[in-house]
């Protein structure tokens, strides 16, 4: 049995190696990310910030939502980020299906798919313009086009999916300002049995 | 009469000395090598130009404590690009296949985790394009590497810069 400290030693530096190529790497990479990962905070959008009425009185229903936790979130939030400092807050607000069906039916804002080309051509909401976040810097032309103040209603597949959050923060870096995360993202959108579309839109 | 059972014993012998010396064989052991090597290098492209991929994969395990993940994520890459590197190449042979091995039996443990607790996530292995499902299949394939890794450590006599040891 040969000797084990070179052996051990050998290993030793392999790692340490790398190590320092992959901090080197992540330091100069144009797409390298923290060393820490934090958090993000996702706080959902209330309907008085959304709907200019008194939010979801639907006639039919007689169901009033109050949100008193959301508005109180949103005015601690300060205190909040405070408490938590590896959480820091998203560039964007969460919405539910009620309020992502409300806004289609007021025809407000501009929606995006954030999964990829083939997931989108197998079906996706009806409206919803392909926006991979993967690939989003090759989409920045058809994205400059769009008004920075327009209402950008954006998801996923599920919550647990951060493609959303990607497409949010190139948004945000472009500086749009009303950014919306429809956070059940496709799979709430198929549960909830909503229709399916599989035609494309393109600018 | 025992030259039956002589015999049988004598053939069993023989098969393991047979076995013993297909596996040091140089040329199996490079074989080995490429196979193990190639595919972690393969494996370990994406990534690294694309780590905030990987580390969402590796999020997705939910086994890390969250503020560890991104470090796991950029450093394992680069970990299987250099043993994978070194394997090729014929260096540093048994420290890097010592370091696969170990790098998969904890994927293993993961994939195994993972499968217990209902997770339907991508495995992550290869990077965010032809990714695939966590699975026993992963695990297989896993196992293989695995064994691919171990005989190399048992077989290879020492290290040397040329392609085939001697």
């Amino acid at each position: 049995m040969t000797k084990i400290t070179p052996l051990l030693r050998e290993i030793f530096m392999i790692l340490l190696l790398s190590v320092f190529l992959a901090l080197v790497y992540n330091a100069f990479s144009s797409r390298g990310i923290s060393l820490i990962r934090k958090e993000i905070l996702k706080i959902a959008a209330p309907d008085s910030v959304l709907f200019s009425r008194s939010s979801l009185d639907d006639s039919t229903h007689g169901v009033k939502v109050i949100a008193p936790l959301h508005e109180r979130a949103l005015r601690n939030q300060d205190s909040m980020a405070k408490l938590y400092p590896t959480i820091h807050e998203s560039d964007f607000k969460i919405i539910s299906l009620v309020q992502l069906k409300k806004l289609l039916g007021e025809k407000r804002g501009v929606m995006l798919d954030a999964r990829s080309a083939g997931e989108y051509k197998q079906g996706h909401i009806k409206g919803a313009s392909n926006i991979p976040a993967l690939d989003v810097e090759k989409y920045f032309d058809k994205l400059v086009t769009i008004p920075r103040d327009t209402l950008v209603i954006i998801y996923c597949n599920n919550p647990e999916c951060d493609l959303g959050q990607m497409l949010a923060d190139f948004l945000k870096v472009m500086e749009f300002k009303h950014l919306l995360i429809y956070d059940d993202g496709w799979d709430g959108w198929t549960q909830a049995k909503m229709p399916i579309d599989t035609t494309s839109i393109n600018y | 009469m025992d030259t039956g059972k002589n015999a049988d014993r004598y053939n069993f012998d023989k098969l393991l000395v047979d076995m013993k010396n297909i596996l040091s064989s140089k040329y199996i052991l490079l074989l080995s090598r490429l196979i193990l090597g190639m595919v972690f290098i393969a494996a370990s492209v994406e990534k690294i130009v694309l780590p905030e991929i990987f580390a969402i994969n590796v999020q997705a395990y939910q086994i890390l404590p969250l503020s560890f993940v991104n470090l796991v994520a950029l450093i394992i890459p680069w970990m299987e690009l250099l043993c994978g590197v070194f394997l090729v190449s014929g260096t540093f042979v048994r420290s890097s296949s010592f370091l696969l091995s170990v790098l998969l039996s904890l994927f293993i443990i993961m994939l195994v985790s993972a499968i217990m607790r209902g997770l339907i996530i991508d495995c992550g292995c290869f990077g965010a394009s032809n990714d695939s499902k966590v699975g026993w299949l992963r695990v297989i394939e896993d196992i293989g590497l695995l064994l691919l890794g171990v005989h190399i450590i048992s077989f290879t006599q020492h290290d040397s810069i040329r392609l085939i040891s001697d």
